[in-house]
């Protein structure tokens, strides 16, 4: 054995403080009745995820396929759009994603 | 026989007793208290790296499958604790390391350490993490290199690369403690 490895194996031990078991155990205890936090949902973020992207995908490649007259279809919507007042535009569309939040969150209560 | 004991009280806790961990505690709180120690060379902090220890060990009970000891993968789960709060406060032990490196310091630097020997271990705390840890958790299996490496999560063939490397660098910053014929060059 030499001097290092006798140094360094001769760790002068110490001794857990007074009241440290009861001090872990208060923890533990605390630890133990807190709620255990909801896991993120990532069944369902997969299953999002795939679909934005085959929904991607499906974009890129048929959108050459489309007829023309889809084209002038979306230039007619944004021209009826535009004459819509931006405000009404954005509480529609807040109160559109909140009814759509509202079902997806009712459809767990169906299917769960 | 230990072992058992330690299987037990996990059982009991996973089966919503959650006082039988205290068995777990009082039979570990030494050596992890003592492992903690090793990491940061202050008793008042190694008492609270070892409570967060026993939390991490009480949470991640589940995720126990027996594969290894309880008391391997307890300390395993300790010594991770223990090198993630390290890294955080890791700025303040480098200072050491600076000035093993220059020649005539070695009296200056044992009048501030107390001793030579608590030199040596300061110096090991101020290794690189991953030579630290491996001479670290070494010493505390005592110089058992297969409960070290699976402590420490890899190969024992990669604990016994660190475990040189971290030699040849200790032998490097304490040249002017030991004379060259004493100072380790192989494990």
């Amino acid at each position: 054995m030499d001097e290092l490895d006798r140094i360094l194996s001769e760790e002068h031990a110490i001794a857990p403080p007074a009241g440290f078991s009861r001090r872990v155990m208060a923890a533990v205890h605390r630890e133990a009745s807190t709620p255990a936090p909801i896991p993120f949902p990532w069944r369902y973020a997969v299953a999002t995820f795939a679909a934005m992207a085959v929904a991607l995908v499906a974009c890129l490649f048929l959108s050459p396929l489309l007829p023309t007259w889809t084209l002038d279809g979306g230039a007619a919507l944004q021209r009826a759009l535009s004459r819509i007042d931006p405000n009404l535009l954005a509480v529609c569309s807040t109160v559109a994603f909140a009814a759509v939040a509202l079902l997806r969150y009712s459809l767990r209560f169906v299917f769960f | 026989m230990a072992d058992d004991e330690d299987l037990d009280a996990v059982r009991a806790v996973l089966t919503g007793d959650v006082s039988a961990f205290q068995r777990i505690v009082e039979r570990w709180q030494g050596p992890l208290v003592n492992l903690a120690y090793r990491f940061c060379r202050d008793r008042g902090q190694a008492a609270d790296m070892a409570q967060d220890a026993f939390l991490r060990i009480f949470r991640a009970l589940p995720s126990f499958r027996a594969k290894s000891s309880f008391s391997t993968w307890m300390i395993s789960v300790a010594a991770n604790v223990y090198r993630s709060q390290l890294r955080r406060n890791l700025p303040e032990l480098t200072g050491l390391e600076a000035l093993a490196d220059f020649p005539g310091l070695s009296e200056a630097l044992v009048e501030t350490a107390g001793s030579r020997e608590e030199l040596v271990r300061r110096t090991v705390q101020a290794l690189p993490a991953k030579y630290r840890d491996a001479v670290v958790l070494f010493y505390f299996h005592e110089m058992n290199v297969n409960r070290a490496s699976e402590s420490l999560g890899v190969p024992p063939g990669t604990l016994k690369a660190r475990l040189h490397r971290a030699r040849a660098l200790l032998a490097r910053r304490l040249r002017h403690l030991f004379n060259s014929d004493t100072v380790p060059t192989e494990a």
